[in-house]
């Protein structure tokens, strides 16, 4: 890996990189294996120096989202100027990589921990492209906050317009679930049957 | 090309990292695992599910490696589990049979660590920081699902002994059910008073713990059953089928039961309903006589998309 490159790498971290230098570097990472394993290094350095801590699973998955949708970005515009002269795809090529540099600086900042808490990144809709649930912790999760968690409050409704009959079967249900769940080790209360000669 | 290049450049580089955010939680959760029952404790949890509430007091001592325990609800009727090693009975000083005889302990058990490490490829784990519970410092871990058909878990454990201080089961966000220290002492010495049960006299009762091996036995297999579920979700496998008509599936974590019944005048009909993290689902099959009802601790898009996909077995 020549010098130049590594200034390259040097400059991408510390967005200053020139769009030509970004689409150098696009093009070699596909075949130089020194410079990924260089880029890598580079990251955990800057991560370690600053304070930051590692990247979780589900901040990559976030990151991976953002990155996924650059490149629909990038779909669009290679439709868009596929007519084109060469200049233009050149250019339309450019922007796409700016994009895809600021996800990545994005992600990188996601280190700190301050922002774990921001809710459009640790809550993905359920239009979003990768099917997954993000679990992560707001500044003040230690502390539990009923108004903001109506599950306690809703999902029981239905309970009350059973008649008593029916009540009584749906308890049924929820026991037998019960001890089939004892078998599995994983139910969530301590179960007991009664000796010989007790009730 | 430079989709692939770009991928190359800012996906790989990651994945390194998060490894290594993800191996450090996943050493946290053994440490979890080991120490409910190496380490000695006392305190108070809240567990909370749905509408109920309960509060209980856990005393637990692991003295050259035998463990001695003692839980005890602090309201309602009187209720007292103490348990040397694997043998564990109940005490209550009521003879009332319809009383459950059950007491909540949510996730905070051994096999809550083992079922979460045999299924570890269905979730992403990640930490969060330290945060503080019970007046200690706990270390903040999130278990998210990667499909939305079960739930995910947000932990804090001890920050010097692993142990789990308070869990939310979550659900898009929401909390569906809520396990927490209030006061915990560990590492203290315990004394034997703690330990000795404190509901004595005549009338007391005594239950054995229902075993997994006393249900296994309930639980007969129906090797040529009516009704078979197409779809689970992924990693759930099916380990009982009874003549009943009841069908049990697991992936560890939780378990979903389905129950097929001939309808009749006190069938629940059309009912969906949760409470706490645990979903009731029954609804008449089409075309058919019988009944389906799905329980489970997952979402309820889930126990719907298992109620559809039941169908008649034709030999």
């Amino acid at each position: 890996m020549t010098d130049h490159l590594k200034q390259s790498i040097s400059a991408l971290l510390d967005d200053e990189a020139s769009e030509i230098e970004v689409h150098r570097l696009l093009r070699e990472f596909g075949d130089d294996g020194e410079l990924k394993t260089s880029w890598i290094r580079y990251q955990q350095i800057r991560a370690v120096t600053q304070g930051h801590h590692h990247l979780s699973e589900s901040q990559h998955v976030s990151l991976h989202t953002r990155i996924s949708a650059a490149i629909e970005e990038e779909e669009s515009h290679e439709l868009v100027t596929h007519q084109g002269p060469g200049w233009q795809r050149q250019v339309a090529g450019f922007a796409v990589a700016a994009s895809l540099v600021a996800a990545v600086l994005v992600g990188v900042n996601l280190n700190q921990p301050g922002n774990l808490a921001v809710p459009g990144l640790v809550e993905a809709p359920s239009s979003a492209p990768i099917n997954t649930q993000l679990v992560s912790f707001g500044a003040d999760d230690d502390n539990y906050q009923p108004t903001t968690d109506t599950a306690f409050s809703e999902d029981e409704l239905e309970l009350r317009e059973l008649d008593e009959v029916k009540q009584q079967q749906l308890r049924e249900y929820l026991m037998r679930h019960d001890r089939m769940s004892r078998m599995n080790n994983n139910t969530r209360t301590v179960n007991f049957q009664p000796k010989a000669g007790n009730n | 090309m430079l989709k692939r290049l770009a991928l190359t450049l800012l996906i790989l580089p990651l994945q390194v990292l998060a490894n290594d955010d993800q191996s450090e939680a996943v050493e946290w959760l053994e440490k979890m695992g080991a120490s409910i029952s190496e380490q000695s404790y006392a305190g108070t949890y809240i567990y909370m599910r749905g509408k109920r509430f309960d509060t209980m007091q856990v005393v637990h001592q692991n003295q050259n490696g035998q463990e001695i325990e003692r839980l005890t609800n602090t309201s309602g009727a009187a209720r007292e589990i103490i348990r040397h090693d694997d043998h564990a009975v109940c005490l209550h000083a009521d003879d009332d049979s319809t009383m459950p005889h059950a007491l909540p302990h949510g996730p905070f058990t051994t096999s809550f660590n083992r079922n979460l490490a045999e299924n570890l490829s269905n979730y992403t784990i990640g930490l969060h920081g330290v945060g503080r519970i019970a007046d200690r410092p706990a270390v903040r871990i999130s278990i998210s699902p990667k499909n939305n058909d079960r739930y995910g878990y947000r932990l804090w454990l001890d920050q010097e002994t692993g142990l789990l201080l308070r869990s939310n089961l979550v659900n898009s966000g929401r909390v569906l059910e809520l396990f927490q220290f209030t006061d915990i002492s560990i590492g203290e010495p315990i004394p034997p008073a703690l330990l000795t049960a404190s509901i004595r006299g005549e009338n007391v009762f005594e239950h054995e713990l229902l075993t997994p091996q006393n249900i296994v036995a309930e639980a007969a297999i129906q090797p040529r059953p009516n009704w078979r579920v197409k779809w689970m979700p992924r990693g759930f496998r099916q380990v009982s089928a009874t003549n009943e008509g009841s069908m049990v599936f697991t992936d560890g974590m939780a378990t979903l039961s389905v129950f097929v019944e001939k309808r009749g005048r006190n069938s629940l009909g059309d009912v969906q309903t949760t409470i706490g993290g645990t979903v009731v689902l029954s609804r008449p099959i089409k075309g058919s006589a019988e009944q389906i009802t799905v329980v489970g601790e997952v979402p309820l898009a889930t126990a719907k998309r298992v109620a559809e996909s039941i169908e008649p077995v034709i030999y």
